[in-house]
């Protein structure tokens, strides 16, 4: 008992404190205000609450922040997460190449997304206007110059840059499957396209679910890759909430925080029973989320 | 004469299913698409801005030893970021200083991410008492409740302690055992057999022994990849620095710095291309030497019985 408390203590030390004790703290931060001339903290009610419902109306970078990160997250789930699976359920089977695929699908996660970033950025800017002017002769602006293609230039690459671990994690979970269950299968005749979705999506299912929920719960704090392509100086339009709270960190002024903190509180309560009735959701569809 | 009709694998046949196909088309194509732009962010690393202007797509002319290689020359001994220090002013922090603090915040964040959830993990798996269940619930509902804003306070936090600006403080915010990774320890220390342990004890060793001698030598594998993998996201995390440790520049702040500064001598694409190149060689080395660690181990979740 003596070995396990003097282990636990230091951890579970700094969990309540730079966990339990910030997020404590910062519930009280969305009900106060800072006042410059003293320096201090005074409770305000709902003020700040107030003025974040106030300026959702008002600022457009609230409702491009509310549509960019719900269009990324649902273009990240109808087209990242199935393509997830049929390249997870191509390297379970260990098709030709599989090994190769594997390593070059794995390397955006190896390399910074900033490195990946700055590539694409001038990749998309400078080289294919280039290569489309050689094949076509016409003349045409760099997908991230132009504002008719941005958000979608930068939806495609958050889709083509987060297939690493997703892949890995289904890949490492399907070749778990044991191979009575298929080779029965097969005897009956069954075809690729049926075994993934009669046989493997259903008992990788847990792990699917696990992702995500997950990838939900981190909804408002996705910042896109906008940070990498745009520092601080992204155009409203393309914000998402996460970019927001992270420049507004970098930029804002102390006087800021309570407002913050009363955003990410109004944030918290959305996503949370949204979060949970899709874990229902997921329970229902399969066997166990975590 | 009555025939059986034996079982055979249909290999090849299944081999030419359409949606193999299918999928072997699409990947390809993914492939090429992650390739070319790699390729083409390590040619123009080596051209200089004027040729650059004129040749976007191609090789660099002339010989391979004719080739811009100054660029990273450049760039590794003549970028700096420039910094605030209190009680110093402003500052220059060149590129070497910037590669000593990635290695201090990189190992250091990494050793203790890794060590804290795998002693946390064992803890709460051999120790069946009722704070160790709460440790479990606690952990896997914090993956799930989505916490939104607490930046802030964090900072606030991070001021109030002293924590604020100082490698020590971000070794200190990295210590803890929350995420994923505690999982896949705990299910690492699950699968090992209690007679390893009980075996210890009546050899008459200690907790401590037992933890150091038989538990962690048994999940090493475990640890190394987890310690791997936490490397390398520290290695290439410029956003955490950025905001907490604004005086200690890492490499990837750097980089960063480099990409968006409109400026300067190094505000050139092949610059930019040439400081990336240098970021990532540390990272690709490890991927190439323990590529099959880091694409394994990894699971988590399980499946359906």
């Amino acid at each position: 008992m003596i070995f396990y408390i003097c282990m636990m203590a230091l951890p579970v030390l700094q969990v309540f404190v730079l966990w339990f004790c910030v997020n404590i703290n910062s519930i009280f931060l969305a009900f106060k205000t800072y006042d410059y001339e003293t320096g201090q903290y005074f409770w305000n009610a709902f003020t700040n609450f107030k003025n974040v419902f106030y300026d959702f109306g008002r600022i457009p970078f609230f409702g491009a922040s509310i549509r960019n990160t719900g269009i990324i997250y649902l273009a990240n789930l109808i087209i990242g997460t199935p393509l997830s699976v049929l390249f997870s359920f191509y390297l379970y089977k260990k098709m030709p190449m599989s090994g190769v695929f594997k390593t070059i699908l794995f390397v955006p996660h190896i390399l910074s997304a900033l490195i990946m970033v700055v590539i694409y950025k001038y990749f998309v800017d400078r080289a294919i206007p280039t290569i489309t002017e050689i094949f076509t002769g016409k003349q045409i602006e760099g997908l991230l110059a132009n504002s008719d293609t941005t958000l979608a230039t930068i939806i495609f690459y958050n889709i083509w840059t987060g297939f690493g671990t997703s892949t890995v994690m289904y890949s490492s979970t399907m070749a778990g499957i044991s191979e009575s269950i298929v080779e029965a299968a097969k005897l009956d005749g069954i075809t690729p396209l049926k075994e993934l979705w009669h046989i493997t999506i259903p008992l990788i299912w847990p792990t699917f679910a696990t992702f995500v929920v997950v990838g939900f719960a981190g909804l408002f704090m996705n910042q896109a890759a906008l940070y990498n392509f745009f520092g601080d100086n992204a155009e409203y339009s393309l914000y998402t909430f996460g970019y927001y709270f992270y420049v507004s960190m970098r930029t804002s002024s102390i006087t800021q925080y309570p407002y913050l903190a009363a955003l990410g509180l109004i944030l918290t309560a959305v996503a949370l029973p949204l979060t949970f009735a899709l874990r229902k959701l997921m329970d229902r569809l399969g066997p166990k989320t975590i | 004469m009555a025939t059986v009709k034996l079982y055979k694998p249909k290999a090849n046949n299944e081999r030419r299913s359409p949606l193999y196909i299918a999928i072997f088309v699409v990947l390809t194509v993914y492939i090429v698409s992650m390739v070319l732009p790699l390729v083409w962010g390590i040619t123009t690393s080596l051209k200089s801005q004027e040729e650059f202007r004129h040749n976007v797509l191609w090789l660099p002319q002339g010989a391979p030893w004719l080739w811009k290689w100054s660029n990273y020359i450049k760039v590794a001994f003549g970028f700096y970021e420039n910094v605030t220090v209190v009680g110093v002013g402003r500052t220059r922090v060149y590129f070497p200083r910037m590669l000593v603090n990635t290695l201090l915040y990189a190992g250091g964040s990494a050793i203790l991410q890794t060590l804290c959830p795998c002693i946390v993990a064992y803890l709460t798996c051999k120790f069946k008492y009722k704070f160790s269940k709460f440790i479990n619930m606690f952990v896997i509902a914090l993956m799930v409740i989505p916490i939104v804003g607490s930046a802030p306070s964090e900072m606030q936090m991070l001021k109030t302690l002293g924590l604020y600006d100082h490698m020590w403080g971000m070794w200190i915010c990295k210590f803890s055992f929350l995420g994923m990774y505690y999982l896949i320890f705990y299910a690492a220390f699950a699968g090992l057999s209690n007679d390893f342990f009980e075996a210890a004890y009546v050899d008459g060793a200690s907790e401590l022994r037992v933890l150091l001698s038989v538990a962690l030598p048994m999940v090493r594998n475990v640890i190394g990849t987890v310690l791997l993998i936490k490397f390398i996201d520290f290695w290439n995390d410029y956003q955490t620095p950025l905001l907490y440790m604004p005086s200690q520049p890492v490499l990837a702040r750097g980089i960063f710095r480099l990409s968006q500064d409109s400026q300067g001598d190094f505000s050139t694409i092949p610059f930019r291309m040439a400081g990336c190149m240098l970021l990532a060689i540390p990272t690709m080395i490890l991927f190439i030497i323990f590529k099959d660690k880091l694409m394994s181990n990894l699971s988590m979740g399980g499946i359906k019985e």
